[in-house]
């Protein structure tokens, strides 16, 4: 005869009640124990992701990734039509956190910045190239032809700008002299687009202005002061006293995310746009910057048990889950657009303690995957791998930006 | 009543709130992760962020795998290491208190 399992296993013999009551009183202790224990196992300390000098090697492994895909058009084209399905801002966001992050690894690391001027190069001519033979439309959700942008010619700030930071990073890493008039011309445009709103504020969609997109913008104008001697700081200062009286959200006191050209607020503050919008203006205004990264923090930064992470509205504001947030996880609140900015203004604003619980939420729940020195984060996409890498390695461009600007005066 | 179970069916046969019953549903929530991870659809977590995992305009099928796979990642991390511990806990807890009864002698 086939022997069955010993009684203790089944609790043969056991009363029914005695049975459910250990075996519940079990489990209950058993969580007890392990469900505090989790985030110890996913610990990864904030050093080995950013430094305020080197490439760390987790970064490294990022980026890793990137040059991969940048080198091997059956990776990129892989990847980009997944989010190009979704959003096309994405692919375009995407290049230009890479091509900030490549700046800084190449500004951290000389030895292996040629690989690096290289893959900004490819992605900043196919960049360009894209732009003038499909339109600005090609990066733009497709709302951007619903109806005519205020400007005629239409321009949208959020292509400008950004191309004027991907030129201006790859000048700041080493000199181009083919982008001198193409940095310049964008520079011009942001600056005359942005002097003339009645909130010193471009658009980006139709009548659609974005604090993401304009404090991109301010970023890419300092670059020109520090590359080309150009002065906005006049500009600058009448920008921030227009952006403290007409576009801050009086519950929050932080920056709102989106409003029309005459100021009226669409979004009010958003996670996936604050964290961005706090590091560009570290260029323009470090108090500003650091008491909207505080506030940010504090409204919608969350932590639990040792995991961390961004909600993407603060509480008194109730706003529509869109493809910025992304999926929204209900309860805890957790925005991965939001979460993944977060990693960006923790690094730049030296907010260790969160940085370390963001990290612990990424290894337990981004799903990493690393493949041959190259590592990946299955639930992220190429764009928030850029800004998880950006936010890694931001420092010394920002830093390269201040010493010119002081020099030039 | 029912004939008592034998062999594998007495082992497969355990009840929920017994340490042999949790520890199978311990291992049956690894074995199918290890299933989900081998087919590869760690990848599909994508949708998390809103990306699409095949490119597609619709990823009906691609987003039960990705939900299928985040479901049994967090039950692998979480609910297997409980009812593992719960297994030994429980095992403990009716060890300490009165012993279970033998079961009754076959009759021949």
């Amino acid at each position: 005869m086939q022997e069955g399992p010993p009684a203790i296993l089944t609790a043969a013999g056991v009363s029914r009640g005695r049975r459910v009551a250990s075996g519940g009183l079990a489990l209950a202790a058993a969580a007890a124990v392990w469900v505090p224990a989790v985030p110890l196992l996913f610990r990864v300390s904030p050093r080995d992701y950013a430094a305020p000098e080197g490439v760390p090697p987790m970064a490294r492994a990022l980026a890793e990734r990137h040059l991969q895909m940048w080198t091997r058009p059956e990776l990129r084209d892989q990847e980009l039509a997944r989010m190009r399905a979704r959003n096309a801002e994405w692919d375009f966001m995407g290049r230009t956190f890479l091509v900030l992050a490549l700046a800084d690894m190449g500004l951290r690391d000389p030895s292996g910045a040629e690989r690096n001027l290289e893959v900004i190069d490819r992605i900043v001519e196919e960049t360009l190239r894209l732009e003038r033979e499909k339109g600005m439309f090609f990066f733009l959700m497709p709302y951007a032809r619903s109806s005519p942008f205020r400007a005629q010619p239409p321009r949208s700030l959020f292509l400008d700008g950004e191309i004027a930071l991907m030129l201006g990073a790859r000048r700041l890493l080493k000199e181009r002299e083919d982008f001198k008039p193409l940095f310049a011309e964008r520079v011009r445009i942001v600056a005359e687009s942005m002097a003339r709103g009645p909130v010193l504020c471009a658009e980006s969609y139709p009548d659609e202005c974005w604090m993401f997109c304009n404090t991109a913008a301010l970023a890419a104008l300092r670059m020109a002061e520090a590359l080309d001697g150009a002065d906005h700081a006049e500009f600058f200062s009448r920008w921030l006293a227009t952006a403290r009286s007409r576009l801050t959200d009086r519950a929050t006191g932080l920056l709102v995310s989106s409003f029309t050209c005459r100021g009226s607020v669409l979004d009010g503050p958003e996670g996936s746009s604050i964290f961005m919008a706090a590091h560009g203006l570290q260029l323009v205004d470090e108090d500003f910057a650091r008491d909207q990264y505080r506030r940010a923090r504090s409204e919608l930064g969350r932590t639990l048990l040792g995991f961390g992470w961004a909600r993407e509205w603060p509480v008194s504001w109730t706003g529509p889950r869109d493809i910025d947030s992304g999926p929204v996880i209900p309860l805890l609140e957790v925005s991965a657009g939001s979460s993944g900015l977060a990693f960006l203004g923790a690094s730049a604003f030296g907010d260790d303690a969160f940085l370390a619980r963001l990290l612990t939420t990424l290894d337990f729940a981004g799903f990493p995957r690393t493949r041959g020195g190259a590592l990946k984060y299955c639930a992220s996409n190429q764009v928030g791998d850029a800004v998880i890498l950006y936010g890694a390695l931001q420092g010394p461009l920002w830093r390269k930006i201040r010493e010119g600007t002081r020099r030039g005066r | 009543m029912a004939a008592e179970r034998t062999g594998w069916r007495a082992w497969l046969g355990a009840p929920l709130l017994s340490p042999l019953g949790l520890l199978l549903r311990a291992a049956g929530i690894a074995a199918v992760f290890a299933i989900l991870h081998a087919f590869g659809l760690r990848e599909y977590a994508t949708i998390l962020c809103g990306s699409s995992p095949t490119g597609g305009p619709v990823d009906g099928i691609a987003a039960v795998f990705a939900l299928a796979y985040i479901l049994f990642w967090f039950l692998f991390v979480l609910g297997v290491p409980i009812l593992a511990l719960g297994a030994g806990l429980q095992a403990l807890l009716l060890r300490l208190g009165p012993r279970p009864a033998p079961p009754p002698e076959e009759k021949a």
